[in-house]
């Protein structure tokens, strides 16, 4: 786990932290360039989408009056509106998501975390004019990719930074685990347990291993299985993980998933 | 505790806040009712302290993500709600941007300078020999420029009412084209001031002058009357209104190149709001000017109409600004 006594620690990361009233350290994901590039991509298109379709309704509806210069008109300030409006509104009032965000999961908030205003929107949107310098975001890229929260230049301005927003979920059960027998964790050298990290990693293994072929699976396995079979006692668990790495570690997953709390209490169900 | 059985004991306490909190976030106003205000403020603090038990117990990433995640969004709610007020752009018209304008008088007058004295020169310059706005702005543009007030639709003459009709069926249309074009210009000249404000001094100085030139261009080929006729009623709210945004830029410019005791992006920060509300006051502006502009301006209105009403839009434009929202 990344420790915060050593600043100079600080991992190159898309994480940017924040402490909060609660003395609660969070950790915000930032959002890369490639989601927002998408989502700016779909918000164009429900930019079109909008124009088009209000076009066609405004044609029908102001029929009668065609030929008085009342639907250009209205036409070009919903073109206006939608040029400089879209973002700032929608961010307004779906408290920093477009569309597009919504899509990718980004969300604009304050550096210090909470949600935006109408100001901080505004003023987000209307300085997209000065990323777009000299073209296409070229001064908003170098700004994003020169500032701790990837901000662009509006972002810098408003005091705020988009993030990747993930519905929390805690995975559920680790289906079809008890094929495996659990590991006897006695077989350890003098008190060695595998920490609670290295059990998450090898469940990360396990949640994918139907998605990787056997082999690669074994592969990554030996990475954590080698320093893990240091530790053994015997020669026989040696080879084991040694020679089914994937096997070995899954054993030890069932060893300190079956039983409740189970660090080294699956050892007598060997 | 170990770990299951701290995941057992507190996971309703977690999902009981998660359903809370999604109600929160649904737009309107919060539907929760005082009872489970509480309890949402009870449940926030008892996962803040899950958080830190995780984190300092290292029961792995996947509990703390959830967990961080979770406050992230709790977070949010509690230290961002902003409750909406009702009648916000009335009051931000009738009060706060005149107001804002007036505690910023220096970079107005400065915007006001950049733009209006390279303005009066090129129009001086160009009234005493036409050719020199050639120099300026292309020939197509010049040519289009007099043959506009030249042929002014719906003057006395022949053709009146068909000049006429076809000139108010443009109405609107050229309403909603200065509305688009002309706020373009003033949200370009605001966001540019970024740049230690050369943007907005960019945009400022070539606006002055090359509305300077058309005008003395316009004037010397003897079409005076007919261009200060269009000209004059949506100018009070139009030059001013560029004026505002280039004040607004130069807030910002001005942040960066000096931000006093404040670090340069706090500086941008504290001084954006006042930008912002420069330049959205100035987009209000704008938008009534192209109503003007798009529905009187060209009107077959006689001249002194035309004046007396510039005149009045002159007064109220400097009332409006230098008095509304001004506490007795």
């Amino acid at each position: 786990m990344y420790r915060h006594d050593d600043p100079s620690l600080e991992p190159l990361s898309n994480l940017t932290y924040l402490e909060t009233p609660e003395n609660v350290r969070l950790a915000f994901r930032l959002a890369g360039p490639g989601s927002r590039l998408g989502a700016y991509l779909i918000d164009l298109g429900v930019r079109f989408a909008l124009f088009y379709g209000i076009a066609v309704v405004l044609g029908v509806v102001l029929a009668p009056l065609s030929g008085t210069g009342l639907s250009t008109g209205v036409l070009l300030v919903l073109a206006f509106a939608l040029e400089w409006g879209y973002g700032c509104l929608f961010e307004t009032w779906w408290n920093g998501q477009t569309p597009g965000k919504r899509t990718f999961g980004l969300r604009v908030v304050k550096t210090e975390g909470y949600g935006i205003g109408f100001y901080d929107a505004m003023l987000r949107n209307l300085l997209r004019a000065a990323d777009f310098v000299p073209f296409f975001y070229a001064a908003g890229f170098i700004a994003a990719a020169s500032t701790s929260r990837m901000q662009r230049i509006g972002d810098i301005v408003a005091g705020t930074m988009v993030i990747r927003e993930r519905r929390p979920e805690l995975k559920g059960d680790l289906a079809g685990l008890s094929e495996h027998a659990p590991f006897p964790m006695n077989a350890f050298e003098h008190s060695f347990r595998p920490s609670e990290k290295t059990i998450e990693a090898i469940e990360m293994l396990y949640r994918r291993r139907e998605e990787l072929a056997p082999a690669r699976v074994d592969e990554i396995a030996s990475v954590l299985a080698e320093p893990l079979g240091g530790h053994l006692a015997s020669e026989d668990e040696k080879k084991l993980a040694r020679e089914h790495p994937a096997e070995f570690l899954f054993r030890l997953l069932r060893a300190s998933r079956v039983r409740p709390g189970a660090h080294g209490e699956g050892a007598e169900a060997a | 505790m170990n770990k299951q059985g701290f995941l057992r004991d507190r996971r309703p306490a977690w999902e009981r806040f998660e359903s809370l909190l999604a109600r929160t976030e649904t737009s309107g106003p919060p539907r929760l009712t005082s009872g489970e205000v509480s309890e949402l403020s009870e449940l926030f603090r008892a996962l803040c302290y899950d958080l830190a038990q995780v984190r300092s117990r290292d029961w792995g990433s996947s509990v703390e993500r959830y967990l961080n995640d979770l406050v992230v969004r709790g977070h949010g709610v509690f230290y961002g709600a902003k409750p909406s007020k009702r009648g916000r752009v009335t009051n931000f018209f009738s009060h706060v941007f005149p107001r804002v304008l007036r505690e910023n008088y220096t970079f107005f007058w400065t915007s006001a300078a950049l733009f209006a004295i390279p303005m009066a020169v090129s129009w001086t310059l160009v009234a005493s020999d036409p050719s020199l706005a050639y120099r300026v702005l292309p020939g197509q543009v010049l040519y289009t420029m007099e043959s506009m007030y030249e042929n002014e639709p719906g003057e006395q003459g022949d053709g009146e009412d068909e000049g006429e009709e076809s000139f108010e069926r443009q109405d609107a249309a050229m309403a909603g084209f200065y509305v688009r074009h002309n706020v373009s210009i003033a949200f370009k000249c605001f966001a540019l001031g970024f740049f230690l404000g050369l943007g907005t001094i960019y945009v400022l100085l070539s606006n002055g002058i090359q509305i300077g030139t058309v005008a003395g261009y316009v004037i010397a080929q003897g079409h005076g009357d007919r261009f200060l006729g269009f000209v004059l009623s949506h100018s009070p709210f139009e030059l001013t209104a560029i004026v505002i945004a280039g004040a607004g830029g130069l807030v910002l410019g001005h942040a960066i190149l000096a931000p006093g005791d404040l670090a340069r992006v706090d500086a941008l920060r504290q001084r954006g709001l006042v930008a912002v509300q420069l330049a959205l006051g100035a987009a209000g502006m704008l938008f009534v000017a192209a109503m003007i502009e798009g529905f009187w301006s060209a009107q077959p209105t006689p001249l002194a109409v035309k004046y007396a009403a510039a005149a009045f839009l002159w007064l109220t434009v400097i009332g409006y600004l230098g008095f509304a929202g001004r506490t007795a």
